[in-house]
């Protein structure tokens, strides 16, 4: 997993899993690299082909984490490039109201 | 009369539906596919019924048994593969047996509705909401008991139990036995197969909830096929596992591991 944080956005790449058994580490390492004056989370989802609800939690508390630590208003959440059936966990879960989900063709939905 | 049923095989478009049943019995609006063809013969005068079954023969008897709930004489053929409407007349009409209904009645392959060729049930996910959506008004007929119109254009069956809270959006057909939640938006365009479980909070719009599916607290569930465990979005045609049971999960207890001819009291221990 990459973490990179430029300008206010911090971009995480190269997850390759988002379940149960990564959850933890995926929490650790991004709580550690959020900032008082972040404005956005980019989590680039390409490679992950399953989330299950362990994933849509962790997901969630990396949210609310960095908005309690925010002093300028509100942390954008962007989840990129899902795949389709990625997607249909977060529409089902209701997260595609949280979260902006940003399709492989760049259009947010 | 006579006339030949040919059920529909397994369809790569549309391939989470015939995951655990056959595309013939598949419920649509409380009723199997091959129940609306049955009828549809009967009324065109058909007393005698072969079924060509290509796919899980043993579950298409099982639905149709010897025919006597319509007054038929049915007997189901098993085949290795889905015949041609040509090759089922070759195989199936006897030779100057003129007592056959007139073409293209006398053998009918059951890939849409009767009366409703212009919605093929196979093509697509989006195909097959298609289709039983315009069914919808034509399902509830005046033969068929316990379906009532609670109003213009809600369906409601035999047993269902709806909460106070819960806004139904027109149009849309709850099945029997189904339980709605608190809270809940159910419409408009929605289909929930009997015995579905829709738990409180839940939004369902533009989707069919299939037979014994449980759909867990607070979800949505927009433009889908929810049967089972299995999420199918009809419009992007995706196709999801829900791996947690809490969200979306079949009802139905599993096969049994067991048949009745290998009892778990004659497994030998060393």
């Amino acid at each position: 997993m990459e973490i990179q944080r430029q300008n206010g956005t911090l971009r995480v790449r190269g997850l390759r899993d988002l379940n149960a058994a990564s959850t933890q580490v995926f929490r650790e390492e991004i709580g550690a690299a959020l900032a008082p004056d972040l404005k956005r989370i980019d989590i680039d989802l390409s490679q992950i082909g399953f989330v299950d609800s362990a994933g849509v939690g962790a997901l969630v508390a990396i949210y609310r984490t960095a908005n309690e630590k925010n002093l300028n208003g509100g942390v954008t959440l962007r989840l990129m490039n899902p795949r389709p059936a990625v997607q249909q966990m977060f529409e089902l879960t209701r997260l595609h109201h949280v979260f902006q989900i940003v399709p492989a063709d760049n259009s947010p939905k | 009369m006579k006339a030949l049923l040919i059920c529909p095989v397994k369809r790569k478009p549309v391939a989470a539906l015939a995951e655990h049943v056959p595309l013939a019995v598949l419920p649509i609006l409380g009723k199997a596919l091959i129940e609306y063809w049955l009828e549809h013969l009967v009324a065109l005068g058909a007393r005698d019924i072969c079924i060509s079954a290509g796919d899980r023969y043993e579950d298409v008897l099982a639905c149709v048994s010897d025919g006597a709930r319509w007054g038929l004489r049915i007997t189901v053929f098993p085949e290795i593969r889905e015949l041609s409407s040509a090759e089922a007349r070759a195989k199936y009409h006897d030779a100057g047996d003129s007592n056959w209904l007139p073409a293209p009645h006398d053998a009918l392959l059951m890939d849409h509705l009767p009366s409703q060729p212009e919605f093929p049930l196979f093509a697509s996910y989006a195909a097959w909401f298609a289709a039983a959506t315009n069914w919808l008004p034509r399902a509830a007929t005046p033969d068929r008991i316990g379906v009532r119109e609670i109003k213009p254009g809600v369906w409601v069956g035999q047993r269902t139990r709806v909460a106070a809270s819960a806004e139904l959006r027109a149009p849309c057909w709850l099945g029997e036995h189904v339980y709605i939640g608190g809270e809940t938006i159910i419409g408009p365009n929605v289909i929930l197969e009997n015995k579905a479980f829709v738990d409180r909070g839940v939004t369902v719009a533009d989707s069919l909830v299939g037979l014994e599916t449980f759909v867990g607290a607070f979800t949505e569930i927009h433009n889908s096929i929810a049967w089972g465990s299995t999420l199918v979005n009809w419009k992007r045609e995706s196709c999801l596992k829900v791996p947690d049971a809490f969200l979306l999960c079949p009802l139905k207890s599993p096969a049994p591991l067991f048949t009745s001819a290998f009892q778990p009291s004659e497994v030998e221990t060393p």
